[in-house]
C-alpha cells in the first residue's frame, strides 16, 4: 500500500521534471511582439523616424540649438532651450547622435541584413542604402567622426562599442554606396509600393534623391579634395538630380498619433513653446521683411496666428530674461512672433528632408564656380520658385501665387558678381532650409552665408563665436571610451568650436 | 523498475528496525519504571498561561502539548527529566523527582539564538542540527514601534542583514541585502508559511530623472500577523528554495490559532506622529538673501530669474520683491523643510480572533493602517484580512490553510530626486529669505503653476501636493494550503500550493497648467501580477539503533509567474481641470503580458549521529523558462555539518551549549531576468496614413547563450551559550562567490542598442557576522537583556563583461542640463567593492595641496574613485530592561565605512545656501592651495563665482562619510499586573510609549540625514532632494481578551 504511494509520488516528480523543457520553451515565446516584421515596414519606419526622431532631438538640437545658432529662431532661455542662441553648454547636444543610432541606424542595418541576400529584394536594399546615407550625412555633418562601418551591429555581429570612423572615410563610402545603390535598382524586381511613404515606390525619384545627395556630399568636401568633389558632382548631375516640386523628399505627417505627427508641432504643443520659449529671430524676420519674401507669412505669425506684417516682432538673439526686460520694458515676450501656428505648426505639416530648391541652389553655385555649365540665374529663379511653391504643402495658408514669386524675383534678382551671387545663393539656402536647422548650419559652415553676427552672452563656451559642431552623447565617454578617444585624437576636442573634416580650413 | 524493487525493501528493513525501536520505547516505561502521572501548568513570566508548549520526556519521543489553559498531563518516571519547549521561549528542563503537580514558568527567549527555528519548506527544526546560520526575529519586535513597511523595522536587528529605508515616504519600498548580494536586485526571497511571495519592487526611483517609489510586496504584510521571521542568510537552506533564494531567504511564519476555551480576542493599536528632521536651519546661511552679484532683485522677473540664487545682498529686513510680485521683508526665513513637511501621523489597529480545539483551530485578523504622510495630501491606507486555519482531519491528515486579502490605497506617492514634480526642491532650495508657505497658492490666476523660478521644471511644492492627484489602489490575495499525510510515523507526503496575486489600478497625472507641460497628460494602468507555486514532496524520518537518525525528503516544485498590464493615456487636456483620458486630444493605449516559469526537483537528507553530529545534504535542479532550452537548467548541491560539542562531551557546568557548524552550498539563478530576452523582437506600434511602421522592439541586445549563474558559498560558524543561557555567541564566517553572473551592462548606443545581458561577470563577498547576547542582570523583579550584532562584508567585483574594467551602474541627477551641480556616478569596478562612488576631484600637487589656475579657481582633476557607496559594516545594539510590570527597550544601530555624494549639499553650494558659502562674500575669496608652479595661490575670486565653480566642477567636495550611529528605537512599556485584571475579561493589557529614529548620535553629512538615499536600486551612495528623514513618537496598546 505504502509502496504504491511512493511509486505515485516518485512518478509525479519524474513527470514534473520531464515535462519541463518543451513547455518552458513554449512559454518563453513573446506574445506581445513578433520576432519578425515584413522588411518593407522597416523602410516605412526609417523614413518616418528620420523626420520625427525624438522630442529631445527636435527641441534641443534642431530648434534650440542649430536654428538658434543660425539666428532663424531666438529665445530668452539660458538652459534647456536657449543654448544655441547663446552658445552655452548643452549636455543634450548629443540627442541627435543618440536618436540617429537608436531609432534609425539600428533598423536600417537590420533591414539590410534581412534583404541583402535576396535578389528579389534588391530595390528595398538599394532604398535602404540610400536612406542610410541620408541619415549619416545629417549625423556626420553635425558631429564629424562617428561610428559608421560597424554601427548598428550590436545584434548582427555583437559589436557593442564600434570604432569611430574618420569623416573622410565615411564620405568616401557614402558616395560609393549611393552610386552602387542607384545602379542596382531593377524595376523587374519586387517593388517598394505604398510602403515607401516618401515616393510611393517610384524608383526614378529614388534615383534623383540618390544623385541629389551625391551632389550635396560632393560640395561639402570641396575644401578637402576639390578634384574628387568635382568628379562626384559631375557624376551626380549626369545621373539626374531633383528639379520638380514632386521630387521633394518629405514626410507627410498625420494628426492621428503623436508618434507620426509633425515633430516640431508636437514638441511645441508638448512644451508650450510658442508663448515664451521659442520666437522668430529678429535677424531672420528682418531679412524676410527687407527682401519682401512671401515666405514670411508662411513661416512667421503671432502666437494667435496673425501674419500681418505690422503685428510681427522678431526677438534679437542673445537675450535672457533680464536683458530682455531691459531692452523691452513694456512689451511682453508673448507678443513676439513665433512659428506660424496656421501653417508650420499643424500636426499634419510635412517635414522636408531634401528639397529641389536646395539642389538647384547647389547647382547654381556649381555654375558660378565653373564646375559645370548652364545659366546660374535661371537655376536661381527655379530654386526660389520651387521653394515658394513647396510652401503649398502646408495647406491653403502656405500657397504663394506665381505673381508673388515673380514680384519677389524682380525685387531680388540674381546679382552680377560672383561674390554677390554666392552670397545670394547662401542666403536663399538659409531661407529654403528653414526648419531643417542641421542643414542650414552645415551649409553656413561651408559657405559662410548668411553672414551672421555672433552674440557674446556671458558664460558662453565658444568665446563669442558661432558653434561649428554639436558635441557627442555624454554616455559614449563611459560606454565607448576607446572609440570616442580616437575621434578626439583625430578630430580635436569634443567641443562646439572643433571643426569637422570638411570644415577644416 | 529497479527502484521500485530495491528501495521499498530497504525501507521495509528500516521500518522493522524503527518499529522495534518505537515498541521498545513505548513499553520501556511500563517495563522499567513505575510511571507517575504528572500534571501541571505552564505560564510565561507574567504568569499568563501558555498554550501549545511541547512537553517531552528527555531522551524519548513521548510528548504532549499544553492546552488552552497551559495545562498538561504526562506519564513519566521520577528519574526522568521533562523538557518544556516553545518558540520564542527559553526551553526548560525539569527533573520529575517525586512531584506530581508542576508549575513551570517559561522565560522569554533571552537571546536570538533559538532552539527551534523554521527552516526551508516551513519545517521546524532544532537549531542544533543546522549547518548554517539562521536568525530568528520575533514578530513582536515589529508591532510596537512600527514602521509602515515591516522590513524597515528589521534594521539593526540581525547581524549581516543590511536594511535600507529610502527617504520615499511611508508608501516606499525597502532594500534588504544579505552578505553583499550580486549584480542584480540582490533582495532576498520572502516566504510566507512555505509559499514564496511576490516581493519585488513595484517601481523605484530613477537615479537621473527621479520618480516615485511604488512600494514592494513585502511592505504590505501586517506585522501583527507575524509570529516569527527567520532569516536564512546562507545558501544551504536556500538550496531548497531554488534560484530566487540565491540572495538569502526570509521565512515568515504567521500567527496561528491555538486550542483554547472560547474565542480569544487580541487588539493592538498604535498611534504615532511623524516629524521631519530639518537640518537646514543649522546648516544653511541666513545672512544673505535672494539675488545675484550681491544685489537684491528689483522686479518680479529678476526675482524669478534669481529664484535659484541666494547670492544677493546682506539680509536687512527691507521690503524686497519676490518672484510672485509681492514685496516681503528681506529677512531670514528658516525651516522651510519643517514648515512644508510637518504633520504626518499613522494610526494602526489590528484585531485578531483566535480559537479552536485540538483538531481545528483558527486565527483571523483584521488590520487597518491609516497613514498621513509628512508630504501634504499624501498617504497610504492598508487593510489586511488574514485567516489561518489548522485542521487535523482524521488520524493521518493535517492541513494548514492560510489566506490573506490586502487592500491598499496610496495617494500622491512623493516624487523625488529630479526637480520635476519634486516638492523637496522648494523645501530645500528656496532662497534664504523665502518662506515656503508664501507659495501655498499652487496656481496663478491663469491656472498655470505658481512657479518660483524661471525654470519651469522646478516644482511649486503645493502644486505637486494638491493639484496633481496621483494614486494607486491594489487588491492582493495571498493564499496557501499545506496538506500533509502521514502514512505512518516515518513516511509522509506533503502538498504545498499557494498563490500571490495582485491587481493594481493607478493614475498618473500632469494636470493642466503644470509648468513643464502646460497642456497636461494623464495615464492609467491596470496591472495584474501573480505567482503560483505547487510543490509535492515525500519525506521519511526515522532513527536506527541508539545512534543514527535520518530525516529526508524529495520533492518537485513548479512556479509560474505572470504579469499583465493594460495601460491607457491621454495627452493635452481639452477642458481644464477635468482629469480623464476622455478629455484629452491624443489618446493611446497598450497591453503587455509576461509569463515565466521555473520547474524544479529537489531533495534533502539529514543524517544524525548520537544527537550531536548532523550532516545535511541537499540537491536541486531548476529549469528556467527564461533561458534557451539548451542551457536552461542547472543542478546545485549543498552539504552542511553540525557538531554539538556540548552534547558530545561532558562540558563544564558553565557551558550550556556549544556547537560548530560548516557548510558548502551552491545556488543557480537566472537573476530573475525578464521573459523573452532571447530573440530580437520587433514592434509595429504606429502607422502613418495606414502604412504600418515596423522596427526593432527592444533596446537590449538579446543573448540566446545566457545560462544560469552560480553562487558558491562556504560558511563556518560557532554557536555557544554559557551560564545557563545568560551569555551567548553566534559567529559566522562566510565566503560567497558568484560566477557567470548575469549582468545587464550598458553598451554604446552606436551599436544600435543601449544594453545587453551577458554571463561574464564575477563578484565575491566574504565576511563575518557576530551576535553576542547576554542577560547581565536577572533578579526576581529586574532583568536586563542585551544583544549586540555586528557584520562586516567585503565585496569585490572580479570581472565585468567584454574585459571591461568598470561600468556605470548609476548616475546622479546633479550637473545635468546646465541646472547646476556636478555629476557623480556609481561604478562597478574590477578589484573594488560593488558600487563605488566616482566623481571629479580637485587637482592636487605631490603634497596633496589643491592646485589653482591663474583665474584663482581650483583646476578640476580627473573623475576618480571617491569611496564605497555601500557601508560594509553594520551593527546593532539592543537592550531590554524589565522591572516588574515595566519594560524599556532601546536599539542603537549604525553603519560604517561608506561614502555618500550629497546632491542636496551640492546644489546648496551652487545656490549660495550652504553655510560654507559665507566665507569671502564680502571682498572675495582666495582658495587655499597653490598654483601650478607650487607657489601659494593669491588670486582673489568673487565668492559667487568661486562656490558656483566648485559646485559645478568638483564632485569630491560633496562626498561625505555615510557612517552614522542612531538611537533607532525606544519602547517603554507597562503591563497591567495579572492580579488587577484577574476575573475581568482581559487576559493581558500592555501600554507602551514608542519612538523611532529618535536621535542621530553621529553623522558627517550636512543638510540631510545620512540615510537619505532615494532608491533601493543601484544608486546606493547617492542623495539628492529626497524627503527629509522622519522621527516618530506614539503610543501602543496591546490587549488580549
Amino acid at each position: 500500500m505504502k509502496r504504491k504511494y511512493l511509486v505515485h509520488i516518485g512518478a509525479s516528480l519524474m513527470l514534473l521534471a520531464a515535462s519541463c523543457t518543451k513547455d518552458l520553451e513554449e512559454l518563453n515565446r513573446n506574445p506581445n511582439n513578433p520576432t519578425s516584421v515584413p522588411p518593407l515596414t522597416m523602410l516605412s519606419n526609417a523614413e518616418v523616424a528620420t523626420a520625427t526622431l525624438g522630442r529631445g532631438s527636435i527641441r534641443r538640437t534642431n530648434l534650440a540649438f542649430d536654428m538658434m545658432a543660425m539666428q532663424q529662431l531666438a529665445s530668452t532661455e539660458t538652459l534647456d532651450g536657449g543654448e544655441g542662441d547663446k552658445y552655452l553648454k548643452n549636455d543634450n547636444a548629443g540627442n541627435l547622435f543618440d536618436d540617429s543610432y537608436g531609432l534609425l541606424v539600428n533598423n536600417i542595418v537590420q533591414l539590410m541584413e534581412f534583404v541583402k541576400n535576396d535578389p528579389a529584394q534588391v530595390n528595398l536594399l538599394s532604398a535602404a542604402r540610400i536612406w542610410k546615407v541620408l541619415v549619416f550625412q545629417r549625423l556626420t555633418d553635425a558631429y564629424g567622426d562617428v561610428p559608421y562601418f560597424d554601427a548598428g551591429k550590436g545584434y548582427v555581429s555583437g559589436n557593442f562599442a564600434p570604432d569611430y570612423n574618420k569623416q573622410s572615410e565615411i564620405y568616401a563610402d557614402m558616395l560609393k554606396e549611393l552610386s552602387e545603390a542607384v545602379a542596382a535598382f531593377d524595376a523587374a524586381k519586387n517593388p517598394l509600393g505604398t510602403a515607401d511613404v516618401v515616393y510611393n515606390g517610384d524608383l526614378s525619384k529614388w534615383k534623383k534623391l540618390a544623385y541629389s545627395l551625391m551632389l550635396k556630399l560632393a560640395l561639402r568636401m570641396e575644401k578637402q579634395d576639390i578634384a574628387k568633389a568635382k568628379e562626384w558632382a559631375a557624376k551626380a548631375l549626369a545621373g539626374g538630380v531633383m528639379s520638380l516640386p514632386e521630387d521633394v523628399c518629405a514626410i507627410r505627417h498625420s494628426a492621428e498619433r503623436n508618434a507620426v505627427a509633425n515633430p516640431i508641432t508636437y514638441t511645441f504643443n508638448s512644451y508650450d513653446l510658442a508663448n515664451e520659449k521659442i520666437k522668430i529671430s529678429k535677424y531672420f524676420l528682418d531679412y524676410l521683411t527687407n527682401t519682401g519674401d512671401p515666405r514670411r507669412r508662411v513661416f512667421v505669425s503671432t502666437v494667435s496666428g496673425d501674419t500681418a506684417l505690422a503685428s510681427q516682432k522678431g526677438l534679437p538673439n542673445g537675450l535672457d530674461a533680464n536683458s530682455f526686460k531691459a531692452a523691452y520694458p513694456t512689451i511682453p515676450l508673448k507678443d513676439f512672433s513665433t512659428l506660424n501656428t496656421k501653417t508650420i505648426l499643424q500636426l499634419t505639416a510635412p517635414t522636408f528632408l531634401l528639397t529641389p530648391a536646395e539642389v538647384q541652389l547647389m547647382q547654381a553655385e556649381l555654375i558660378v564656380k565653373g564646375w559645370t555649365t548652364g545659366d546660374a540665374a535661371t537655376m536661381y529663379a527655379a530654386a526660389v520658385t520651387n521653394s515658394m511653391k513647396q510652401q503649398a504643402m502646408y495647406g491653403d495658408n502656405g500657397v504663394i501665387s506665381a505673381q508673388q514669386i515673380q514680384a519677389y524675383l524682380a525685387a531680388n534678382p540674381f546679382p552680377a558678381t560672383a561674390a554677390d551671387q554666392l552670397k545670394a545663393l547662401g542666403n536663399q539656402y538659409w531661407v529654403a532650409t528653414f526648419l531643417n536647422g542641421w542643414e542650414s548650419h552645415a551649409n553656413w559652415r561651408r559657405t559662410g552665408y548668411p553672414a551672421l553676427t555672433p552674440v557674446n552672452y556671458p558664460g558662453n563656451i565658444t568665446n563669442g563665436q558661432i558653434p561649428r559642431r554639436l558635441t557627442y552623447m555624454l554616455s559614449e565617454q563611459v560606454n565607448n571610451p576607446k572609440g570616442i578617444q580616437s575621434a578626439i585624437t583625430n578630430q580635436g576636442k569634443d567641443e562646439y568650436m572643433t571643426r569637422v573634416w570638411w570644415d577644416k580650413q | 523498475m529497479h527502484l521500485q524493487h530495491t528501495i521499498p525493501s530497504v525501507f521495509r528493513k528500516w521500518r522493522l528496525a524503527a518499529l522495534t525501536l518505537v515498541l521498545l520505547i513505548s513499553f520501556s516505561g511500563a517495563a522499567w519504571a513505575q510511571k507517575v502521572q504528572l500534571s501541571g501548568t505552564v505560564t510565561n513570566e507574567k504568569n499568563e498561561p501558555l498554550p501549545g508548549v511541547t512537553v517531552t520526556v528527555k531522551g524519548t519521543v513521548t510528548g504532549v502539548v499544553t492546552n488552552a489553559d497551559g495545562k498538561f498531563t504526562i506519564n513519566a518516571s521520577p528519574t526522568a527529566t521533562l523538557v518544556f519547549s516553545m518558540m520564542g521561549y527559553e526551553s526548560r528542563q525539569v527533573p520529575v523527582g517525586n512531584q506530581t503537580a508542576l508549575q513551570v514558568k517559561l522565560q522569554d527567549q533571552l537571546t536570538q539564538l533559538s532552539d527551534v527555528v523554521v527552516t526551508a519548506m516551513g519545517i521546524k527544526k532544532e537549531n542544533k542540527v543546522l549547518g548554517y546560520a539562521i536568525t530568528q526575529v520575533k514578530g513582536e519586535s515589529f508591532t510596537k514601534a512600527r514602521e509602515a513597511n515591516v522590513m524597515w523595522g528589521l534594521q539593526g536587528k540581525v547581524a549581516g542583514v543590511n536594511v535600507t529605508k529610502p527617504v520615499t515616504g511611508a508608501s516606499g519600498s525597502s532594500r534588504v541585502v544579505m552578505r553583499g548580494g550580486d549584480f542584480g536586485a540582490s533582495q532576498p526571497l520572502y516566504v510566507i508559511d512555505g509559499i514564496p511571495m511576490v516581493s519585488g519592487n513595484k517601481g523605484s526611483i530613477d537615479n537621473m530623472y527621479g520618480g516615485k517609489d511604488a512600494g514592494d510586496g513585502i511592505g504590505s504584510i501586517n506585522p501583527d500577523d507575524i509570529e516569527s521571521m527567520e532569516v536564512l542568510k546562507g545558501n544551504t537552506a536556500a538550496a531548497l528554495y531554488g534560484a530566487r533564494a540565491s540572495n538569502g531567504v526570509i521565512v515568515i511564519t504567521t500567527k496561528k490559532g491555538t486550542a483554547r476555551k472560547g474565542i480569544g480576542v487580541e487588539l493592538n493599536s498604535t498611534y504615532s506622529i511623524e516629524n521631519p528632521i530639518d537640518y537646514t536651519a543649522k546648516d544653511y546661511q541666513y545672512e544673505y538673501g535672494i539675488g545675484t552679484g550681491g544685489k537684491k532683485p528689483t522686479t518680479a522677473a529678476e526675482a524669478l530669474a534669481a529664484g535659484r540664487s541666494s547670492w544677493g545682498a546682506k539680509l536687512d529686513g527691507s521690503s524686497v520683491i519676490q518672484g510672485d510680485g509681492v514685496e516681503r521683508p528681506y529677512a531670514a526665513r528658516k525651516n522651510n523643510v519643517k514648515h512644508f513637511y510637518d504633520g504626518g501621523n499613522t494610526f494602526t489597529n489590528t484585531v485578531a480572533l483566535l480559537g479552536g480545539n485540538e483538531n481545528l483551530n483558527f486565527r483571523f485578523s483584521f488590520g487597518d493602517m491609516n497613514n498621513h504622510d509628512i508630504m501634504p495630501n499624501a498617504g497610504i491606507r492598508r487593510n489586511n484580512f488574514t485567516l489561518n486555519t489548522n485542521a487535523k482531519l482524521g488520524k493521518n491528515l493535517t492541513a494548514t490553510i492560510n489566506a490573506q486579502y490586502i487592500r491598499e490605497k496610496a495617494e500622491n506617492r512623493p516624487w523625488l530626486n529630479d526637480y520635476t514634480m519634486n516638492a523637496a526642491v522648494a523645501a530645500y532650495l528656496m532662497p534664504t529669505n523665502y518662506d515656503i508657505r508664501d507659495w501655498s497658492n499652487p496656481r496663478k490666476a491663469d491656472r498655470s503653476e505658481n512657479l518660483w523660478t524661471t525654470n519651469n521644471y522646478w516644482a511649486n511644492p503645493y502644486f505637486m501636493a494638491y493639484e496633481t492627484p496621483n494614486w494607486d489602489k491594489s487588491n492582493r490575495f495571498i493564499g496557501s494550503a499545506d496538506i500533509k499525510y502521514d502514512f505512518d510515523s516515518h513516511f509522509y507526503a506533503r502538498l504545498l500550493t499557494g498563490t500571490d496575486f495582485s491587481n493594481t489600478l493607478g493614475q498618473f497625472l500632469w494636470s493642466d497648467g503644470i509648468g513643464f507641460y502646460p497642456k497636461g497628460q494623464i495615464g492609467m494602468s491596470n496591472a495584474y501580477r501573480s505567482e503560483f507555486n505547487a510543490q509535492l514532496m515525500a519525506g521519511y524520518n526515522n532513527s536506527f539503533g541508539k545512534n543514527w537518525s535520518i530525516n529526508a525528503f524529495v520533492g518537485g516544485n513548479t512556479m509560474k509567474r505572470s504579469s499583465n498590464n493594460t495601460s491607457a493615456s491621454g495627452d493635452i487636456f481639452i477642458v481644464p481641470g477635468f482629469y480623464a483620458i476622455g478629455n484629452t486630444t491624443n489618446k493611446s493605449g497598450g497591453y503587455n503580458l509576461t509569463e515565466s516559469q521555473i520547474n524544479s526537483v529537489f531533495g534533502s537528507a539529514e543524517l544524525g549521529f548520537h544527537n550531536y553530529l548532523y550532516l545535511t545534504l541537499t540537491g536541486r535542479n531548476d529549469w528556467f523558462s527564461t533561458l534557451d532550452p539548451k542551457n536552461n537548467n542547472i543542478f546545485y548541491p549543498s552539504v552542511g555539518a553540525s557538531f554539538v560539542i556540548s552534547d558530545a562531551w561532558k562540558m563544564p557546568e558553565w557551558i550550556s551549549f556549544a556547537k560548530v557548524r560548516g557548510s558548502w552550498a551552491q545556488t543557480g539563478s537566472d537573476q530573475d531576468i525578464a521573459a523573452y530576452q532571447l530573440n530580437l523582437t520587433y514592434s509595429l506600434p504606429n502607422s502613418l496614413n495606414g502604412v504600418p511602421l515596423g522596427g526593432i522592439g527592444t533596446s537590449s541586445v538579446p543573448n540566446a547563450n545566457l545560462h544560469p549563474q552560480l553562487t558558491t558559498t562556504y560558511e563556518g560558524g560557532l554557536e555557544a551559550r554559557f551560564f545557563n543561557g545568560r551569555v551567548g555567541i553566534d559567529l559566522a564566517l562566510y565566503s560567497r562567490q558568484v560566477t557567470d553572473a548575469i549582468l545587464n551592462s550598458p553598451i554604446s548606443i552606436t551599436s544600435g542598442f543601449t544594453s545587453t545581458y551577458m554571463n561574464a561577470a564575477k563578484i565575491g563577498n566574504t565576511g563575518v557576522e557576530l551576535l553576542l547576547t547576554g542577560t547581565p542582570v536577572r533578579s526576581k523583579d529586574f532583568k536586563w537583556q542585551t544583544s549586540y550584532n555586528f557584520a562586516y562584508n567585503k565585496s569585490e567585483v572580479k570581472a565585468l563583461i567584454n574585459g571591461q574594467q568598470s561600468m556605470v551602474i548609476a548616475q546622479n541627477r546633479s550637473g545635468l542640463w546646465g541646472d547646476g551641480g556636478v555629476p557623480s556616478y556609481v561604478y562597478a569596478e574590477v578589484g573594488q567593492p560593488y558600487g563605488v562612488l566616482y566623481g571629479s576631484t580637485y587637482t592636487r600637487d605631490a603634497q596633496g595641496r589643491i592646485v589653482y589656475g591663474d583665474n584663482g579657481l581650483p583646476i578640476p582633476g580627473k573623475v576618480a574613485r571617491l569611496g564605497n557607496g555601500i557601508q560594509p559594516m553594520v551593527m546593532g545594539f539592543n537592550n531590554t530592561f524589565t522591572y516588574r510590570q515595566w519594560s524599556l527597550d532601546f536599539l542603537i544601530d549604525g553603519k560604517f565605512g561608506g561614502k555618500m555624494f550629497s546632491g542636496t549639499t551640492n546644489l546648496a553650494w551652487y545656490q549660495g545656501l550652504a553655510k560654507e558659502t559665507l566665507a569671502g562674500r564680502e571682498g572675495g575669496i582666495i582658495g587655499e592651495g597653490v598654483t601650478a608652479d607650487g607657489k601659494p595661490n593669491t588670486v582673489k575670486v568673487a565668492a559667487e563665482d568661486y562656490y558656483k565653480f566648485v559646485a559645478n566642477n568638483i564632485a569630491e567636495q560633496f562626498v561625505y562619510s555615510s557612517s552614522f550611529v542612531k538611537l533607532r528605537q525606544i519602547v517603554l512599556g507597562y503591563s497591567l499586573p495579572q492580579r488587577w485584571i484577574k476575573g475581568s475579561a482581559f487576559q493581558a493589557v500592555n501600554l507602551s510609549f514608542v519612538a523611532r529614529n529618535l536621535f542621530t548620535i553621529y553623522k558627517d553629512v550636512p543638510v540631510v540625514d545620512p540615510e537619505s538615499g532615494y532608491t533601493t536600486g543601484g544608486g546606493q551612495g547617492f542623495e539628492m532632494l529626497g524627503m527629509p528623514a522622519v522621527r516618530s513618537f506614539g503610543f501602543n496598546l496591546g490587549v488580549k481578551f
